[in-house]
This record gives structure tokens, C-alpha cells and sequence, in this order.
């Protein structure tokens, strides 16, 4: 085996670990919801919010927060909020529920070895971005 | 006041801290810039006065003020309360000036209008202008000439007999006797017949009826600014403690 036939077979290795990896950390999103072409963008930016968040990967995360709340509380503050969070877990979307022209509820799994439930997400556009809605407190917040 | 105002202004020691101390001078006591602040003070007041007087109350203030403190040592408590006072107010006065100059984005904005818009639904307002009257005749005389006019108000609001009281009253909450006769909401412009009001008779006038709905953003976008930066005065404080303790250490 030559060397460049060494360095080929590292690197086959290496993508599909990387692929490994990345499928663990997939969050999978149902392709069977009807108005999903419609909210194209939002389920993208969904996706790839989860797909931070869930990796604790909360310096991406944070910008994908409502400028309002991100004004409130610092990333740090963001950060020690989340601490605690579960990692590596799945995500699902489940339905799409318009509240509004340019505010959607996204309903969605989490599913881990031990855990699954349903929760509903809240999304809002902003001059032609949508951001998510986080809760800020650990008090039950009624106005969501 | 002003004796506080003054005790208070000795009271600002530029090492980091409020001292209480006795001021003795052996200079002409008041400075351009104090007789200027003085007049500036009082003009506020509508007290207009001239330098030399300015300057008399000025020695006069700083004369009686040592006195006290000779004569009555100010107890601890004294001390702290004034001491409280002008930090609490030194403190405000910095933290107003950082908020003046806070510039919030249009999106920081936008996304709490868009969130919380709930807080923004105005109900129907009515805007009304009640006519009062001694009598009955001419509560109705000038009913009909406004009924049956142009219904130009602006005529009548010349006549200093008529007394006019105008209102902005959510719709639901007018007096069920007048909004019997507004039952034609959409109807603007509406004159209700005089009616019986205590002591007096009474002609409403509908002007205009504001549809309830969520107030428009831009009308309210100020207000928004005013809302987030109280709900985040813990947190300016906090910078500026922690801005103060990095540039000039732990000292207080």
C-alpha cells in the first residue's frame, strides 16, 4: 500500500466518522407536514438552531434569539441560563401553527434514550429573519 | 432646600465618597459660577435676583450652614441620611445620562412590539365634547342650532357661556343614559339630546370614534425604548459598577 493510497483510506475514515458523528447529532425534522414549503426558511433556521442548541453550542444559539431578549441578557447570562441543559438529543417537527403573519408556533419532539416529549417553539420575524423565542425564566411564563 | 442644596454640595468629596465636613474659606466666599447657578436656581423658582444679592445669601447659606454643624455636631444619622441621599442622587443622575445616550436597534425594538403586542391593544375610544347648561331651554335652543347646522363645533367653542368639557372615554365605559342614543357607532358627528345631569342639562357631542386595535409600531416606538431600558436599569447598573471597579479598582 502506497502512501497516497494510505492517505486516502485516512481520509474515507475520517469523513465517515465525521458522518458518524454528525448523524447523532442530526435533528431530524418530518417531511411530511403540508405547509412545510411555505415556512421553508423558518424550518432551516429551526434546524439549525436546534442543532446548536442541542450541542450546547450556545455562542451560535444566541444569535439566533430575539433581539429583545438578547438586549436583556448578555450571552454569558444566556450561557449560565443553559448550563445545565441536556446534550445530544433529537429534535422533530411535528406541525406548523401560524399565530400571525410573521409569528409561528412550531411544535416538535425531543427524543433522547430515556426521555421524549412534545413542546411547542415560538418564532418571530423580524425585518425578514425569523428569531426564536426563549424562556427566560424558570417560573412558568403564561403570555407564551 | 436650598440650605440642603448647598450642604449637599460640600458633601461631594472627589475621592470616591461622600464626607461631611465644616467649610471654612478665606476667600470671597461666592464664585461667578456659584452666584450664576444661584440665580439660575431661582429663576427656575421665578425668583429673579442680582449678583450681589445672589452673593449675600450665598455667604449668608454657607455662614448659617457651619454654624449648625459648630453648634448641633450633626448626629450619625444625620450624616448617613445626607450621605444616602447624594449617592442615591449622584447615581441616578449618572445612570439617566447613560440611558439618555442608549441607543436601542430597530430590530431590539421591533421584536418586543411583535412579542408583547398584547400590551398595545387599545379598546374603542370615544372622543366626546359635553356642552353643560343651567337650564333646559337652552340646552335645546342650542341643540337644534348645532343639530340642525353645519355642525361646525368650532363655533360654539367661541362662546365663553357655553361651558364645554371634552372627553376621550373608552366606548364601553360612557354612562349607558348617553350611549343609548349612540347605538349607530359608525354614525360620527352625533348629537345626543339634552339630558338631565345633576344640577345641570347637558348636549353631547360625538366627535369621532377610534376603532379598537393594536396601536401602530411606529406610534409607540418611543414608549418601547422607555419599557426596556427600566426593565434593564439593574443590568446598566451593573456595567457601570463593573466598568468602575475595573478602571479604578475594588476602592469604593
Amino acid at each position: 500500500m502506497n502512501l497516497k493510497s494510505i492517505l486516502t483510506l485516512l481520509l474515507v475514515i475520517f469523513i465517515l466518522s465525521a458522518c458518524a458523528t454528525r448523524e447523532y447529532r442530526y435533528t431530524a425534522f418530518d417531511k411530511n407536514i403540508s405547509n412545510a414549503d411555505q415556512y421553508k426558511s423558518l424550518i432551516i433556521r429551526s434546524r439549525d438552531y436546534w442543532e446548536f442548541f442541542s450541542q450546547k453550542n450556545f455562542d451560535e444559539s444566541y444569535k439566533f434569539e430575539l433581539p429583545y431578549q438578547n438586549y436583556k441578557h448578555d450571552l454569558q447570562w444566556y450561557k449560565s441560563f443553559h448550563a445545565q441543559n441536556r446534550k445530544n438529543y433529537k429534535i422533530t417537527l411535528i406541525k406548523i401553527l401560524s399565530l400571525g403573519d410573521d409569528i409561528i408556533e412550531l411544535h416538535l419532539r425531543f427524543n433522547q434514550k430515556d426521555k421524549s416529549y412534545v413542546f411547542t417553539d415560538k418564532w418571530i420575524e423580524v425585518n425578514k429573519q425569523w428569531y426564536h423565542k426563549y424562556n427566560d425564566s424558570l417560573i412558568p411564563n403564561f403570555d407564551y | 432646600m436650598l440650605k440642603l442644596f448647598l450642604i449637599s454640595l460640600s458633601l461631594v468629596n472627589l475621592s470616591f465618597g461622600v464626607d461631611l465636613n465644616i467649610t471654612t474659606s478665606d476667600r470671597d466666599y461666592a464664585t461667578t459660577s456659584e452666584i450664576y447657578q444661584l440665580k439660575k436656581n431661582l429663576l427656575i423658582r421665578k425668583i429673579k435676583i442680582d449678583d450681589k444679592e445672589a452673593s449675600r445669601i450665598l455667604e449668608e447659606n454657607m455662614i448659617l450652614s457651619n454654624l449648625y454643624l459648630i453648634e448641633n455636631k450633626l448626629s450619625k444619622e444625620m450624616k448617613n441620611n445626607f450621605k444616602i441621599l447624594i449617592e442615591d442622587k449622584l447615581a441616578k443622575m449618572l445612570i439617566d445620562e447613560k440611558e439618555k445616550n442608549l441607543h436601542l436597534s430597530e430590530d431590539v425594538l421591533l421584536s418586543f412590539y411583535k412579542d408583547k403586542k398584547k400590551l398595545f391593544f387599545s379598546k374603542e375610544i370615544a372622543f366626546l365634547s359635553v356642552y353643560q347648561f343651567n337650564d333646559f331651554d337652552s340646552a335645546l335652543k342650542f341643540y337644534q342650532k348645532f343639530n340642525n347646522n353645519t355642525k361646525d363645533i368650532s363655533i360654539y367653542a367661541k362662546d365663553s357661556n357655553i361651558t364645554k368639557i371634552n372627553q376621550e372615554l373608552e366606548f364601553s365605559a360612557i354612562h349607558p343614559q348617553i350611549k343609548g342614543y349612540l347605538k349607530k357607532k359608525t354614525e360620527m358627528n352625533y348629537v345626543v339630546p339634552p339630558q338631565k345631569w345633576a344640577e345641570h342639562f347637558i348636549v353631547v357631542y360625538l366627535e369621532k370614534i377610534k376603532k379598537e386595535g393594536y396601536r401602530p409600531y411606529e406610534e409607540i416606538k418611543e414608549e418601547i425604548k422607555k419599557i426596556l431600558i427600566e426593565e434593564n436599569r439593574g443590568k446598566t447598573k451593573k456595567e457601570l459598577v463593573s466598568y468602575y471597579r475595573k478602571r479604578y479598582g475594588n476602592s469604593k
